[in-house]
């Protein structure tokens, strides 16, 4: 099948066909420059601010799901077959205010107004959703959104209030779902998307296997998933990423699927897709997942991308490595399995061979006897990267410890097992003794670096402290103790 | 003043509220000249900390598509020299002009700028623009002995910035208990989430630009000069602007270079500033070390105030942060010297940035008093009573209206201050729970200002005001002022701010816009009032003496109404009177009073202590206000949330960066400088007296967009002594500055 030469999405309720794209074209450029729809702001261009805040809905197995996402990173060309909803889109005939934007006015959630569209869209999507929140729920909603002047509670309260003036029955989305249904699906016509402008390149393979097969023709090229880092390298550093080829539109990439071995996750998937499996199995990181970002860079961001770029501060690597989770590379036709641990050979260097990529990440069932916890510690509560991420894996069987797995971020050059701890505690009893020796080997597992976050004395501190904060939590309901409100 | 209003003090939903939930709210960087597409322009900057410019290589920019013009120091004279930071006409931000020369003074200086057809290309133009410099030796490191330290006299206010009366020594023999402490404050930026931008559009030797600035009349005085115009030719606009909190106060060099640039490629020119531009651009607080010295008798009354303050300055901006003007003012005390001082670096420039010097200065001498207060054994609220006084210690005047011991007392009942416990003695699972409080003070600005008031033949007033709303709700206060005057609904007003053209107004900064606007809307609407009188007795009314209430399309006077179709003749359309008041406050050469005018408040604040993390978190904060009449109840209390939320970021993590090697800032970007976020904020408790300062303007209203952030970092550190016992004199407070030494 000969591949096509332009992108095509819809824009709020416009059809729109564009054979001129470069491979760092971002949507929100796009949006102000090209079609001249301010209404989307650009703060920060990095996905912190959340200024800039759109809809994208696209076809999940036949059904229509819209998320929240930074236009600002987000490259155009990726929104192929999608549906792109702005601020515009929400008001109702007659310049009608939407319950949600009505709702900021009479709370006055909104003061100099340039962070408000991207809140009132996190608002919009949160409502669609789940038009009656918890508190709890606003506010995972409006993690990913800086305001600067209002202190946010207006904005809670304007969040709680939405649902009194109107219901997401009614709202235009939802009416004309099967309509935009309809309109998506006549834009997948299973070809691969080679789009170009001047020498620059970007590629939506048609399939998984077309994926294998583009990386082999092109290996020197810039795999994107989520876009939540590349879009930074693009947005602070502009770098040259061309030839782009995408990956987060494959279905094939997309799956999640259980098995008796355990769940496995395609590298497409996001933060967002992953949770409700992973929390089935390991209910500990439920908290720890709401974490990560915020919602709209949870929205885009892939666990694939996570491990694939090789941070030693990501907030992923740490939990899979203790879960015991391991990788499927693939090259070609060729594929190899590693345990994640193995995947981060030094700062920087992950053994990823050029045109090959990955394409799943398996997570093993949670056995019984099996003791799991999962620590992010970060100055700002949300929307930080972690002074030192931390996952605990202890299986108990009859008062002993026979199994340890024991992963940190923010404490070596890559995300690493604390080794010599875990040596310390099998075979050991399960109790506090235990665990304070083990901590007490972290001097030899780590050498952290001092940095703006933090201290190296510090992050080796609290390292070790929460081997006793682990303790404490399993003396009761084996739910986290949170960090105080 | 009508006591019992249906309309001031009324929390009332900002009238704007509708163009800023929809998108359609149009900020600098949203707007497009009339016909025609703007070209784009990148800044490009220095990388260098001093030096000059020996050459720029353009070959890469040449064979661009697109590309369209590089602008710098090379073409001659594009922008008039500018001698002086403030020529009168206007105040800048840098006392230097851009491009004026090959001298680069600090790394991030605007050295050229490139103009091209797309964004896309302007981007990577600049890049590929090579600089040659040749580099001297440059003065970072803020101990550098080698850097020329200055002591300026006074503030850009005009208030002293060396203040000395009594004998200090003397003082300190009488004492039983001395403090003596230095603290610091680290380097902030404003960080509002619209970055500065700047539309310049000319035709002919009339230039229009939309900017996004705190002050249209000033940006436009500065632009006319530096282009060598008529500043009746100039013409800002800034409908909205998206925060600005100090950065845009003052013009910055972006705005003229953006309209020198449209001027020379002729075409409209559209610059909108990259977050890391924001860094060097348009200033920051800069970092200060402050040394405190307090000296008190056993019952705790001051016998001496000491208070040196060192900061440092750019070579081409004079801002100094004025940390000690609070003190010199606050607490009786008869013994007092007050210092400032600043080095001279090879530093980017620094700027006003929310309470400038109250904010940084209560940090120091809030912790001071809490330290004195734990000397002496007293409540912390006890000592500040004690030396409580109702005389302006500067200048012995009278304050115009002072209700701070109130302040102390609500705040104390609704914060539940009796639940304080020794330092270290609050436990509360695996937290460490502590109280703190701190006083606040702003002082009372107003400035000349002139409005226009009209009323049409729909019965509609309109009042026009070259001012701005920062999102302060400035549109919605205006309207509620006028709709008071005549005895209507804030609906029946239309509300012209943020353009020059309108009777001149002062900028958004110093808390003074509500009142410098207060005594012009009251002296207008007397204007507009006489008019429409007169012309109701030339038709043959006998308005009596009743006020004049314009509702429902009508002009009432007592038992008389007139169709205002009527009153206005046909031919006109609209009747307009001007008023205004050319009386300033507050500043050094304004109006000769014998009364002091100042906000005042108190701030308590709740922290909880994780013991194994030492992560600090603010479960509560209470404010307690004395600020005068508060016009809109929404408006005035979103502000004070929101500068509560301001000193909770500069309590726990705000801060800047700077690599004393290179003079880079190292983390320009709001993922790495941290305001808080939602989850950061807690519960808020905020309260106005909302007691009217009529001595002060006919509306009785004070200032409050700055006070709510003074005090509140010094009234978390304390609370983070008394839950731990740790006395952290610099802020932020890290995540590593306690947990070595917390109380297991």
């Amino acid at each position: 099948m000969t591949s096509r030469s332009e992108i095509r999405f819809v824009l709020n309720g416009q059809d729109i066909t564009l054979d001129q794209v470069a491979a760092d074209e971002t949507l929100l450029d796009f949006l102000r420059i090209d079609r001249r729809l301010t209404g989307t702001k650009e703060g920060c261009a990095e996905g912190d601010c959340g200024a800039c805040t759109v809809l994208v809905g696209r076809l999940q197995a036949g059904a229509l799901h819209y998320e929240p996402v930074n236009a600002c990173i987000r490259l155009l060309a990726s929104v192929d077959a999608c549906h792109v909803v702005t601020i515009e889109h929400l008001s109702g005939p007659g310049g009608q205010l939407h319950p949600v934007q009505q709702a900021m006015v009479d709370h006055h959630a909104s003061q100099c107004g340039f962070c408000t569209p991207g809140i009132v869209m996190s608002l919009y999507a949160l409502w669609m959703e789940n038009p009656a929140p918890l508190e709890i729920e606003i506010e995972t909603a409006l993690q990913g959104n800086l305001c600067r002047c209002t202190g946010y509670e207006p904005i809670l309260r304007a969040a709680q209030a939405a649902s009194d003036l109107g219901s997401p029955t009614g709202d235009a989305l939802n009416r004309e779902r099967n309509h935009m249904t309809g309109r998506l699906k006549a834009l997948c016509d299973g070809r691969r998307v080679d789009v170009r402008k001047g020498t620059s390149r970007a590629i939506l393979p048609a399939s998984v296997d077309d994926l294998a097969e583009v990386l082999l023709a092109h290996p020197e090229a810039t795999i994107v998933a989520g876009a939540t880092d590349v879009g930074l390298w693009v947005t602070k550093f502009l770098q040259e990423i061309s030839p782009v080829v995408f990956l987060n539109h494959l279905e094939g990439l997309r799956r999640i699927e259980v098995g008796p071995d355990g769940i496995k996750i395609g590298a497409g998937v996001s933060y967002t897709d992953s949770r409700a499996v992973l929390t089935a199995g390991y209910p500990h990181l439920a908290a720890f997942w709401d974490r990560i970002a915020g919602w709209q860079i949870r929205a885009m961001g892939t666990v694939g991308g996570n491990l694939a770029n090789g941070s030693p501060i990501g907030d992923t690597p740490p939990v899979l490595i203790a879960l015991g989770a391991s990788l499927t590379l693939r090259k070609g036709a060729d594929r190899r399995r590693l345990p994640v641990e193995d995947f981060f050979i030094d700062y920087g260097k992950q053994d990823l061979a050029p045109g090959e990529f990955l394409e799943s990440i398996h997570v093993p069932q949670s056995k019984k006897g099996t003791r799991h916890a999962a620590y992010k510690i970060s100055k700002r509560r949300d929307e930080d990267i972690s002074a030192v991420c931390a996952a605990f894996n202890l299986t108990v069987e009859d008062g002993t410890i026979t199994a340890a797995r024991i992963a940190f971020g923010g404490m070596a050059a890559t995300p690493k097992r604390a080794a010599h701890a875990e040596a310390a505690l099998i075979g050991q009893p399960w109790d506090e003794a235990t665990l304070m020796q083990a901590a007490a080997c972290l001097d030899d597992d780590f050498s952290p670096l001092t940095d703006w976050r933090a201290s190296a004395a510090y992050r080796l501190q609290v390292s070790k402290n929460l081997f006793r904060r682990f303790w404490l939590e399993q003396q009761g309901t084996g739910q986290p103790v949170r960090l105080s409100a | 003043m009508n006591v019992n209003s249906t309309v001031i003090g009324k929390p009332i939903s900002r009238v704007d509220g509708r163009l800023k939930t929809t998108g359609a709210a149009r900020y600098a960087a949203d707007h497009r000249p009339v016909e025609g597409r703007p070209l784009h322009a990148v800044l490009v900057k220095s990388s260098i900390a001093s030096g000059r410019i020996t050459g720029f290589d353009l070959s890469a920019l040449q064979s661009m598509s697109g590309f369209v013009r590089f602008v710098s120091h090379l073409d001659g004279a594009l922008i008039r020299t500018i001698k002086n930071p403030v020529d009168g006409a206007f105040a800048a931000g840098e006392e230097y002009t851009p491009f004026e020369n090959d001298r680069v003074h600090f790394v991030g200086q605007h050295i050229g700028l490139v103009v091209a057809q797309t964004l896309e290309v302007a981007e990577a133009a600049a890049k590929a623009v090579v600089v040659d410099y040749e580099t001297s030796a440059a003065r970072i490191e803020f101990a550098d002995p080698t850097a020329e330290v200055r002591q300026p006299d006074l503030y850009n206010t005009g208030e002293e910035l060396q203040v000395s009366r009594g004998h200090v020594e003397a003082g300190l023999v009488e004492a039983v208990e001395i403090v003596k402490a230095t603290y610091t404050t680290p380097i902030e930026h404003h960080n509002p989430i619209e970055p500065s931008a700047t539309l310049a559009v000319w035709d002919g030797d009339h230039l229009t630009i939309y900017d996004a600035t705190q002050g249209s009349v000033n940006d436009k005085n500065y632009v006319a000069f530096g282009m060598s115009v008529d500043p009746k030719n100039v013409r800002v606009l800034n409908p909205f602007i998206g925060g600005g909190f100090g950065c845009k106060g003052f013009t910055w060099p972006h705005t003229l270079i953006a309209a020198a640039a449209a001027r020379a490629v002729e075409q409209p020119v559209l610059l909108v500033l990259s977050r890391k531009d924001m860094y060097t651009s348009c200033g920051h607080r800069p970092y200060t070390e402050q040394e405190v010295t307090l000296a008190a008798d056993a019952d705790g009354v001051l016998t001496a105030t000491r208070h040196r303050t060192q900061s440092y300055r750019s070579l081409v901006g004079d801002h100094v942060e004025p940390c000690g003007m609070t003190t010199a003012m606050l607490y009786q005390c008869d013994n007092l010297e007050v210092t400032h001082s600043v080095r001279v670096l090879n530093r980017p420039s620094g700027t006003p940035l929310r309470s400038p010097g109250e904010a940084p200065g209560t940090f120091a001498l809030e912790s001071a008093m809490d330290e004195l207060a734990e000397k002496l054994g007293m409540d912390p609220v006890d000592l500040r009573r004690r030396n409580h006084t109702d005389i302006d210690q500067r200048n012995g005047r009278k304050w115009s209206s002072k209700h701070l011991l109130e302040c102390y007392d609500r705040g104390a009942e609704k914060i539940g201050w009796g639940r304080r416990k020794a330092p270290g003695q609050w436990r509360d699972g695996n937290d460490l729970v502590g109280l703190g409080m701190a006083t606040a003070c702003y002082p009372g600005y107003r400035m000349p200002t002139q409005t226009r008031l009209t009323l049409d033949r729909d019965g509609t007033l309109h009042v026009g005001v070259a001012v701005q709303d920062i999102g302060t709700g400035l549109y919605t206060v205006l309207a509620q002022m006028v709709a008071e005057r005549f005895g209507t609904s804030p609906e029946n007003v239309r509300v012209l701010i943020g353009d020059s053209d309108l009777p001149p107004g002062p900028l958004a900064g110093g808390s003074m816009t509500t009142a410098s606007v207060a005594a012009a809307v009251d002296d207008g609407c007397r204007a507009l009032s006489e008019k429409l009188r007169a012309r109701l007795v030339d038709m043959g009314h006998t308005p009596g003496n009743e006020p004049l209430v314009i509702d429902g399309g009508a002009l009432r006077s007592g038992p008389l109404s007139v169709p205002a179709a009527e009153v206005i003749p046909t031919d006109v359309h609209e009747i307009v009177a001007e008023g205004g008041s050319d009386d300033t406050y507050g500043f050094t050469g304004g109006v000769e009073t014998d009364k002091s005018f100042y906000s005042f408040g108190a701030i308590f604040a709740e922290v909880r202590i994780d013991r194994d993390f030492g992560i600090i978190r603010v479960p509560k904060m209470t404010g307690v206000f004395d600020v005068g009449r508060v016009i809109n109840a929404k408006t005035a209390r979103s502000q004070m949330l929101g500068g509560m939320t301001f000193g909770i970021g500069m309590a726990l993590m705000e801060e800047t960066f700077i690599d004393d090697k290179t003079g880079r800032f190292v983390n320009p970007s709001l993922g790495e400088y941290y305001v808080p976020v939602n989850a950061d904020v807690n519960e808020f408790d905020v309260e106005m007296l909302d007691i009217p300062d009529y001595d002060f303007n006919p509306f009785g209203a004070r200032g409050l967009g700055e006070i709510s952030n003074v005090g509140a970092s010094a009234a978390i550190a304390n609370a983070v002594y008394n839950a731990t016992g740790i006395r952290v004199r610099h802020l932020p407070i890290r995540l590593d500055d306690l947990l070595e030494d917390l109380p297991r």
